[in-house]
């Protein structure tokens, strides 16, 4: 395979300048002119510990990405060798210093970009400003329902978890971003979801949060062992209780 | 004479008061990689540490090191502490060490021990047919994680453990039937098809009509039509659940009958099976009175 790699320049929106009119009232001009002009622009300067996420059309652009570079230094560049094709790229780099999960208020990310590789160098400029404003939808976030799930995480030991949280999926294979999430554990390893409307659904409870689960993880389906996890029944108006989840160490 | 006692005591009392020496990872790590068994069995002590990055980094240097770790690690198989125990058999598991199946299976059937749904995950990694006996048996056991683990491990052994299975299963009950259903149905066999029509008329039959659904074969058609009209529903949910990947024409009348089922669950998998048998649209009465086309659970 031919090498060919994806050089990112990163620049990140610092502060955008504006000069504004004098804040003079006085009105001069006989032609309607203010006698003023605008001078606008923004002062970027290298993003430092970005990861460019590359999806291949047709992808989950919140789920898994196909190939994630490694995170930037402090000249904002990097080299992500990638096959031949067509590809969507975006970069994130969260304050938590997480690979995965929902890009939250304060932490930056660029606009989905369209990228073709072929055989070659393809150079890239992206801007990943802050992102202001937070639209993840945790439970916490959510309406409340009368339609629902409520349990427990518990781990090997048969003790609650804290600090888990149970994701809620509406497909089977559970590849995709989870529908829900709930809002962390708490000492008593207790969860609620609410749900918009009652059906089928599958679970999952972990400690981190996107992505596959790595060596050392808490981690859990729902399910008897099956390799698709068990169906959830959830009727409408219902809050299902005793929903319960065991995480194990992922090895 | 009382001078010697006396500097020995001093001496003693001296030694007593040292600190313990600081343990250098990296040296013994280094000493581990080079073949010194010493080094290895300190980091399988080490899978005790109540400091995690500390058990953590023994594991992964112990995966690394792979083969000549074994004989440390099966040493501590029974180890009294219980997350040392549990690295240890994660390690001989990830590892695939086949000379500690006798020792994990001993893990597995202690039903004092905690833990032991990682002895039953070992079992399944290191893939060997002397493990099966031990993990059939956990089908019944009182864990429920174990009896998940050891399900998932029957499965990953797909094939070779088809017959045990039916052999089993043909005089099980309760839970340790329904184990083997779900790992016959996972692994797909037709050899299975006979014991499983059996459950699908007791106890089991939920169990049974999902794992019918996963064999595709024809042969249980007309067992899951039967269970279409079930007086449990979570049954007639399974049933019409499995009739749409089965594909057969004749579950179509069928299915357009429990589209009025009393159930909105039942009614919804009834319109997915129909649209997967017949390759049309399906409406289907919501929970709301709307009739609506079911969405799509699978990819």
């Amino acid at each position: 395979m031919l090498k060919k790699s994806i050089n990112l320049w990163l620049l990140v929106c610092i502060v955008s300048i504006a000069l504004y009119g004098c804040g003079s009232d006085e009105k001069t001009a006989v032609d309607g002119s203010s006698g003023t002009g605008h001078l606008q622009g923004q002062i970027t300067l290298p993003l430092e510990g970005a990861k460019l996420y590359i999806y291949k059309p047709g992808m989950d652009l919140y789920g898994p990405a196909f190939a994630v570079s490694p995170a930037t230094g402090i000249d904002g560049r990097f080299d992500l060798e990638l096959p031949d094709g067509a590809y969507v790229a975006v970069v994130r780099k969260r304050v938590s210093g997480v690979e995965n999960g929902p890009v939250l208020a304060g932490d930056n990310r660029s606009e989905f970009l369209q990228v073709a590789v072929h055989d070659g160098v393809v150079e890239l400029d992206i801007s990943a400003p802050v992102k202001i404003g937070d639209q993840r939808q945790f439970t916490g976030d959510a309406e409340v329902t009368k339609t629902g799930l409520a349990g427990h995480v518990f781990d090997s030991d048969g003790q609650p978890v804290e600090g888990a949280r149970v994701h809620v999926y509406d497909h089977v294979q559970m590849s995709e971003r989870p529908k829900f999430v709930s809002e962390k554990t708490g000492p008593d390893g207790r969860f609620k979801v609410y749900l918009p409307a009652g059906g089928t659904y599958y679970l999952a409870a972990r400690d981190k949060f996107g992505g596959p689960p790595k060596l050392g993880d808490l981690y859990g389906r729902y399910d008897k062992g099956t390799i698709e996890p068990s169906a959830v029944v959830v009727e409408e108006g219902q809050i299902l209780k005793a929903v319960d989840i065991a995480v194990t160490k992922v090895w | 004479m009382l001078r010697v006692v006396l500097l020995g005591i001093i001496l003693l009392s001296l030694m007593a008061c040292t600190p313990d020496p600081v343990l250098d990872l990296v040296q013994l790590e280094a000493q581990a990689r080079g073949g010194d068994q010493a080094a290895i069995s300190q980091f399988v002590d080490l899978l005790g540490s109540e400091a995690t990055d500390v058990a953590d980094r023994s594991y992964t240097v112990l995966i690394e090191l792979g083969e000549q770790a074994a004989p440390a690690l099966i040493a501590k198989v029974d180890a009294a502490d219980r997350q040392q125990r549990e690295y240890v058999i994660a390690a001989l598991g990830t590892l695939k060490v086949v000379d500690a199946i006798p020792a994990i299976s001993t893990v597995l059937t202690d039903t004092t021990l905690k833990r032991r749904y990682v002895a039953a995950w070992a079992l399944g990694e290191i893939g060997a047919v002397e493990a099966l006996p031990a993990l059939i048996r956990a089908l019944s056991d009182d864990n429920s994680e174990v009896r998940r683990y050891a399900t998932r491990a029957l499965i990953k052994f797909h094939k070779s453990s088809v017959l045990p299975l039916v052999d089993y299963l043909a005089q099980a009950s309760g839970e340790g039937a329904a184990g083997a259903v779900r790992a016959l149905g996972d692994i797909a066999d037709p050899r299975a098809l006979e014991v499983l029509l059996i459950h699908a008329r007791g106890a089991q039959r939920a169990e049974a009509f999902l794992a019918l659904g996963k064999l595709r074969d024809s042969r249980a058609e007309s067992a899951l039509i039967a269970g279409l009209t079930d007086a449990d529903e979570r049954v007639r949910m399974n049933a019409a659940m499995a009739l749409g990947p089965l594909g057969g024409t004749l579950a179509e009348k069928p299915l357009r009958k429990s589209l009025e089922d009393d159930v909105h669950v039942v009614r919804e998998w009834s319109a997915r099976s129909l649209e997967m048998i017949t390759g049309q649209p399906v409406l289907y009465r919501n929970s709301h009175d709307e009739f609506v086309r079911p969405y799509t659970v699978y990819h």
